[in-house]
């Protein structure tokens, strides 16, 4: 039997390191798929490839998934959620002056905050993070900035915080560019963070193919989780074809624990009705989801099969 | 038509600048700052299209931009719902547009039509270099994968070359992935070592 084609999106973050290590190490080849690593330099790449077929799935925002299947950005694409990949790993950096404010708001005056894309967790926590802190989030301004971009902006004194996923927040923390005033894991702990989303017709071909996925990736986040395996890791993640950021950061972030992005294994692969319901909600909360029916937004993504519906395709 | 292209190639920028100038005739063409962030520039020069190229990794700022309240107008990705094969062309090439204000299908296709054709003839040489570029580095790897087993393993070349390919057979791998997979594992276990 042939092994299946397949081609994955990813962006340049500690969280696709799965992805890139299940290619590397043969697993996806172990598991029956000729998968092709595609890394894009935007989440606007990926979107646009998934919508016309150009690619079969992809390392995926939670909210950015949602928005696609129901067409709140460029063409409706019909999605299906193969994984969880990751849970928390995000982490809100303030520009140094603002730490420790107590009259925050006030403090921020106009200066905006950055996240990765409109549609990301990053800015459904950023917004649960301001409002603990006195600050309406409706008031705030939120821009969007590549995540490589976002120290930068903050040294020049452009933007008041960000919010994004590892190792930036470290990154810019170590080189006092901000203050790490919060990670995502301590705003919402073990929130959904990195998912896998295959387009609908590829998943309709294919019934087995989203468990394959989770088979090749499920082995590539085991090896993540073995303290002994983190320096090889991130040594072979650090270089310009994969990930290209300073191996010391990636393995600082590979450890799983605080903040760090903590790869899901296993079971815990498989997609959970109750992380989809956790993203519905506050992305009705940040008004994205005006006029639609949120069982229906649910169903977008995922399909209860089975008598009880407990389970899905 | 107030047009800005925002290009990472500096000479396909204005290439294409000129092109649209003999074309469209009327109205404003202007090229982005490369290095300047795309919905910072969009919000102060207001364009009706923006042409972008997708090996921009600020096109999601562009996004976003819908939702800054001081900026009434919608900035939306242009889509043809019922031309997808022109959409795949455009993506395809690695070109896509945004329009502010209510510039009509009609009046963006023609001036996307013209950046997709500089685009495509661009990446046809890209895909080329690329090729050449990957064949290469398959070599490399499979040359370093040999090395590594003749020296950590005291193999001949020949039987090197015979384990990369029952590797690669067993795992139905390609050899180039089978010679990065060995590379890969020896790679993790030196780390270990060192760690």
């Amino acid at each position: 039997m042939s092994a299946y084609k397949l081609r994955i999106g990813m962006l340049r973050l500690l969280d696709s390191a799965p992805v890139l290590i299940a290619r590397d190490r043969g697993f996806f080849a172990a598991a029956g798929l000729d998968a092709s690593v595609v890394i894009e330099p935007s989440w606007a790449n990926i979107a646009d490839k998934l919508a016309y077929g150009m690619l079969d799935a992809a390392v995926m925002l939670g909210p950015l998934a949602l928005a696609m299947s129901l067409g709140l950005r460029g063409r409706a694409t019909g999605l299906r959620l193969a994984a969880t990949l990751s849970r928390n790993g995000n982490a809100i950096v303030l520009a140094n002056h603002l730490a420790g404010r107590a009259d925050l708001a006030a403090a921020i005056g106009a200066a905006p905050f950055a996240v990765v894309h409109a549609y990301s967790n990053h800015d459904l926590l950023l917004r649960d993070w301001l409002t603990a802190r006195g600050v309406s989030p409706a008031a705030a301004a939120i821009v969007t900035l590549p995540p490589g971009d976002m120290q930068t902006a903050l040294g020049r004194g452009s933007i008041a915080g960000f919010c994004a996923g590892a190792p930036w927040g470290a990154r810019a923390a170590r080189d006092g560019a901000g203050t790490l005033v919060a990670t995502s894991a301590a705003i919402a702990p073990g929130h959904p963070e990195k998912l896998v989303v295959i387009r609908d017709e590829v998943a309709a071909a294919n019934p087995m193919l989203a468990a394959a996925l989770r088979d090749a990736l499920g082995a590539a986040t085991a090896l993540c989780h073995l303290p002994a395996e983190r320096a090889g890791l991130a040594a072979g993640l650090a270089s310009p074809s994969h990930l290209d950021l300073p191996a010391e950061l990636l393995a600082d972030c590979l450890s799983g624990e605080g903040g760090d992005p903590l790869f899901m294994r296993g079971a815990e692969l498989r997609p959970a009705r109750a992380d989809l319901q956790w993203t519905i909600a506050r992305m009705h909360c940040a008004g994205h989801l005006v006029g639609i029916d949120l069982a229906v937004a649910e169903r977008s993504l995922l399909r209860p099969v089975g008598e009880d519906g407990s389970t899905y395709d | 038509m107030d047009i800005l292209i925002a290009d990472t190639d500096p000479a396909r920028a204005e290439t294409l600048a000129a092109r649209l100038a003999a074309q469209a005739g009327a109205g404003r063409i202007r090229i982005a700052p490369p290095l300047e962030n795309l919905a910072s520039i969009v919000a102060v020069e207001r364009p009706d299209i923006v042409i972008v190229d997708m090996a921009r990794p600020d096109r999601d700022s562009l996004e976003h931009l819908r939702s800054i309240a001081a900026h009434q107008m919608p900035v939306m990705l242009f889509i043809d719902e019922d031309d997808p094969a022109f959409m795949e062309e455009a993506i395809g090439a690695g070109v896509v547009s945004y329009h502010v204000n209510a510039a009509s299908i009609t009046d963006i296709k023609p001036i996307l039509r013209s950046a997709i054709a500089l685009y495509r003839h661009a990446s046809a040489r890209e895909v080329r270099l690329a090729a050449a570029e990957a064949e290469l580095s398959d070599r490399r790897l499979i040359e370093g994968a040999k090395r590594l087993l003749m020296r950590r393993d005291n193999m001949s070349e020949p039987a090197a070359h015979r384990f990369l390919q029952r590797r690669a057979m067993e795992r139905q791998m390609r050899l180039p992935d089978a010679a990065r997979a060995v590379l890969a594992t020896a790679a993790g276990d030196e780390a270990g070592d060192r760690a």
